[in-house]
């Protein structure tokens, strides 16, 4: 794939007393793809966007806010697409407690782009068409509560509503589908239905982290649903089944690198014993 | 015995009186070298400013780097540190910050943190590439956390009006030079010139101090590099750097240092 890219960017900072200092800053982005090899389920063009990016943060004594928001141009999908990638307010209500509230980035874990514990919402689709990295990380509705103590500190998050990955459904990347036993294209759309019901089809994250002598040391812990769909027989379609994780990590200096080592622990709770692959 | 214990006792104060004697006519080696690493990076218990980079390239084409940066002590003058660092500048690199826990004893690698705001992903970073370059510039991560008096053996190899120069040879190799020189200010302690060479004496990258600043902080007078150029002779590329809106010993708290902190910065901190 060949990949051409251009960037402008710009950047403009209003301050004013008394009310919050205001920060502009944006993108314009040119990003394109083409297929070296014909794929007769996909365009030629394997990525073919233009895109804005424009950030808004305020700064207050008590609080922070932040927008971000993305318009472009798809020419692979032919549509406009707007999306707030951030839209945040911080607060920091006690020398012990930070609180972020709303859409936001959200990332732990030791992996850099690997993830076990991360159980935050990805955008896979745009990592493997080749997006800035940044949009591997699909953004949350959430909110983070984070707790610090010489003791530990425990960071907690609270998705109301199940925020899935965005998975490779063919839009974009054809792949192989074991329902059809073909490859699967733009055209083969599967029925996926997907937890979607406020405070009921929640997600809940938590890290309890603490750093002794440069040795980070975190356990962690998830309540939701698997992120990309599985196949359900019954349905003939896709469907996010529970899923429940707990995991550990460290991370330190290694002789003169960095050595890291992360474990977790899958549990289906739909299907424990691991019996049923299609959940039947 | 009483005598003779308070004989003993002015004896040791006459001899430590000679040899401070002698110490202010002509500081040994090693005590310019200590005075200057003091001068350059530990004046006060903390500080903070705004570092500014334009770089060169061989065409002559510019590229800027902004950041602030914050300097806490947490040993002796000499010992340990942290440093905090936020990009406020170019805008692809806007928020991204940076922390560094700065041993000085041999051996004992520095630990650092990059977060990316975009992702929201703390990275931690090897610290073996001490002698590459510092965010894209000429200067290296060496040249502004400094590097430790104990990595080399130190000769005066010439003495002028002004300066103490400074033969510097590592003790151990895996370093790009051969050795480096350093004319020291003989007021300040601050290193005006600092000039690398490789095998053969070939000179292949100095560093010049442009302008130094007295910044008060009390009742004390801290001389600050504020402006210094780092030139590459075998990129054919250079890089100024503006130290600018310096504070010394504001009380930067301890936990400024932490993930916490690297995630979200306070604004205090960095405006």
């Amino acid at each position: 794939m060949l990949f051409f890219c251009a960037m402008a960017i710009a950047s403009v900072t209003a301050t004013a007393q008394d009310i919050p200092e205001l920060e502009f800053n944006g993108f314009v982005e040119v990003l394109g793809g083409l297929r070296l090899r014909d794929d007769p389920y996909e365009q030629g063009a394997s990525v073919m966007e233009q895109r804005l990016q424009i950030e808004c943060r305020g700064y207050a004594d008590a609080f922070d806010v932040q927008y971000r928001g993305d318009v472009s141009a798809d020419w692979v999908l032919e549509e406009v697409k707007y999306e707030t990638r951030e839209l945040w307010f911080f607060a920091r209500p006690a020398e012990y407690m930070d609180v972020k509230i709303g859409r936001q980035i959200l990332t732990w874990g030791t992996g850099d782009l690997v993830f076990l514990n991360d159980l935050f919402p990805k955008d896979w689709q745009s990592f493997f068409i080749g997006r800035d990295p940044e949009y591997l990380k699909a953004p949350s509705d959430a909110v983070k509560l984070g707790f610090f103590s010489d003791i530990v500190n425990v960071d907690l998050v609270y998705t109301p509503r199940f925020d899935p990955d965005r998975y490779i459904t063919g839009e974009y990347i054809s792949h192989w589908s074991p329902l059809s036993g073909s490859i699967a294209g733009a055209k083969a759309a599967v029925a996926v239905h997907t937890p979607d019901a406020w405070f009921d089809d929640h997600e809940i994250a938590i890290r309890v982290h603490k750093n002794v002598n440069n040795y980070e040391y975190a356990l962690y812990g998830y309540r939701g649903f698997w992120k990309t769909p599985d196949y359900d027989a019954l349905s003939r379609g896709k469907n996010h089944h529970r899923l429940h994780v707990y995991g550990g990590s460290v991370r330190g200096s290694v002789f003169s690198g960095i050595g890291n080592l992360e474990l977790a622990y899958y549990r289906s709770p739909d299907d424990s014993e691991g019996s049923d692959p299609v959940g039947e | 015995m009483r005598r003779i214990a308070k004989m003993v006792v002015m004896v040791a104060a006459l001899v430590s009186a000679g040899l401070s004697v002698a110490k202010a006519e002509e500081p040994s080696v090693r005590e310019i070298v200590d005075h200057s690493n003091y001068v350059s990076l530990y004046q006060g218990d903390d500080s903070k400013g705004k570092l500014q980079f334009i770089i060169t390239d061989r065409q002559g084409r510019t590229r800027k780097r902004v950041l602030n940066i914050l300097r806490k002590d947490t040993g002796v003058d000499g010992g340990d540190q942290k440093y905090f660092t936020c990009f406020v500048a170019p805008s692809d690199v806007r928020n991204m910050t940076f922390m560094v826990y700065k041993h000085a004893d041999i051996g004992h690698d520095d630990d650092r943190w990059l977060y990316m705001p975009g992702l929201d992903l703390v990275k931690r970073i090897a610290a073996s590439d001490k002698r590459t370059s510092f965010v894209g510039s000429d200067f290296l991560y060496e040249d502004i956390s400094g590097r430790s008096p104990e990595e080399d053996d130190h000769e005066l190899v010439e003495t002028t009006d002004t300066f103490h120069v400074i033969k510097n040879t590592p003790k151990k190799g895996g370093v790009e030079f051969d050795y480096y020189l350093a004319s020291i200010d003989k007021k300040t302690g601050i290193a005006m010139k600092l000039e690398y060479y490789k095998k053969n004496d070939v000179l292949y990258r100095d560093i010049v101090v442009k302008e130094v600043q007295n910044v008060p902080a009390g009742d004390k007078m801290y001389p600050t590099v504020t402006r210094s150029a780092a030139r590459d002779y075998e990129k054919g590329s250079s890089t100024e750097m503006i130290f600018s809106g310096i504070v010394y010993d504001t009380g930067i708290r301890d936990n400024v240092f932490t993930e916490r902190y690297l995630r979200k910065p306070s604004r205090d901190v960095l405006r």
